[in-house]
């Protein structure tokens, strides 16, 4: 958090069929439905989040990722970056406060991979879902599906990721905290955090721009997974791979699809990291380890199935 | 009384799917997609990806039959696509036999060039939804 950038806030995910996609983030991932608006966006979050909303649906004609947010220490922290991020070369565009419901203004930039991102410092508080601010119990009862405890973090794919690092590590005070490394010296894939999470977001390279590969949910335990998992096959939804483990942070995870085809995570433990540590580096000759710890082998999905 | 116990497909219709490109077949149930009846036909004629309409993965030709279409990601069916007879075999419905043609899931780089090349900062195959926003990064 050197440059004042807390946490990943909110993602805005496209969807085809909205009733189709409350079935899969809110009963099956157990967020919490917050709010509807206008346009027709759904708004949810993890029961543990404070902010009224983390997650965003929007309805239209081909999935995806609209944009990911973070949220700020303060208006003057969004304001000081937004200079430098035009100093930078980002195009920079401001959202008025309202635009989503409840949330401030937010100021949105490009990316070399094609993403858009946003800044923003306030947002209505809500509270926990379902427990009290003082002498709160452990958790709310009447949580559904895999009881999903937060929004954590989401990787993206497009080019030229060192470029979009750039703008992560040099503007916002982000750390790398894990890479890939070709031999050539080459970073296909780019962990970055701006908490001691081992990722608040993360890149791999790849020539389409602006896609999605996943956006992903804490639990707290394996078991939590497992549960996961039984849902997953219980509800006959799409399953992707796991419960395994990851090699790249060492997160124990079970990636699914939306009844859509958006990629999600939910996962549980990992690495830390702390801005003194130098980042956890792998080989690409054993990129299939640091994706999927167990089978050493990574699949053809992992690498082309994208929304 | 116990119920007699009844195989759980029961009896009764069933559509024929060839996939001429790959010279195989495989049986689809009605209210089956083409991708979800190929997977419990234990076949791999056409490729799975998110099983969602999301991804293009499985991105077949429909050269001749019936069939109902689920909404489909812009991005891999366009509407001149559609009318072509493209479409994505996870949201395809049979309504009849059908003949279709695999492997149209075209744009995509194979894995090595993706990993092990110089990842040139170019756009690979036409994304609407990027289309519309996408400003040149200074
Ligand atoms: S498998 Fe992804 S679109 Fe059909
Ligand atoms: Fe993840």
């Amino acid at each position: 958090m050197k440059k004042g950038v807390m946490r990943p806030g909110h993602i805005q995910l496209r969807v085809l069929d909205m009733e189709e996609a409350l079935k899969h983030y809110r009963d099956l991932l157990g967020l919490i439905e917050m709010d509807r608006d206008q346009q027709g966006r759904v708004y949810l979050k993890g029961w543990t989040e404070v902010d009224k909303f983390s997650v965003v649906l929007r309805e239209a004609d081909a999935p995806g990722m609209d944009f990911v947010g973070f949220k700020c220490l303060s208006e003057d922290v969004v304001d000081s970056l937004r200079a430098e991020l035009i100093e930078f070369g980002c195009e920079v565009e401001d959202i008025p406060a309202g635009e989503l419901l409840d949330c401030g203004r937010r100021v949105r930039f490009n990316s070399p991979s094609g993403h858009y991102f946003e800044l923003f410092a306030s947002k209505q508080q809500t509270g926990k879902w379902g427990i009290g601010e003082v002498n709160p119990e452990a958790w709310p009862q009447g949580l559904t599906g895999m009881k999903a405890v937060r929004f954590d973090h989401c990787l993206l794919y497009g080019p030229n990721i060192a470029g979009t690092a750039d703008i992560f590590c040099k503007v916002l005070g982000f750390d790398l905290a894990e890479q890939v490394i070709e031999p050539d010296g080459n970073i296909i894939a780019r962990f970055l955090t701006t908490s001691s999470k081992a990722h608040d977001v993360a890149f791999i390279e790849h020539p389409e721009q602006g896609k999605l590969h996943h956006a992903s949910f804490w639990l707290e335990t394996w078991e939590d997974v497992l549960r996961a998992a039984d849902l997953i096959s219980m509800n006959d939804v799409s399953l992707d791979i796991g419960p395994t483990r990851h090699g790249l942070t060492h997160g124990k995870t079970i990636y699914f699809f939306d009844p859509c085809g958006n990629r999600s995570e939910v996962f549980c433990g990992g690495d830390y990291h702390y801005p003194d540590h130098p980042p956890v580096t792998w080989q690409a000759e054993q990129l299939g380890k640091a994706i999927f710890y167990h089978d050493r082998q990574l699949n053809e999905r992992f690498l082309t199935v994208l929304t | 009384m116990r119920e007699k116990l009844t195989p759980a497909t029961g009896a009764g219709q069933y559509f024929q799917i060839m996939v001429v490109n790959r010279g195989e077949k495989y049986r689809c149930r009605p209210g089956q997609s083409l991708l979800a009846s190929m997977e419990l036909a234990n076949s791999s004629c056409i490729n799975i990806g998110c099983r969602g309409g999301g991804c293009g993965v499985c991105k077949v030709r429909i050269l001749s039959g019936e069939y109902s279409c689920k909404r489909m990601s812009k991005t891999h069916i366009a509407e001149d696509q559609a009318e072509a007879g493209f479409a994505l075999a996870c949201r395809v419905m049979p309504l009849s036999d059908l003949t279709v043609e695999s492997d149209h899931c075209s744009e995509r780089p194979h894995r090595n060039t993706q990993f092990y090349s110089d990842s040139p900062a170019t756009t690979v195959g036409n994304n609407p939804s990027n289309n519309k926003s996408q400003r040149k990064f200074k």
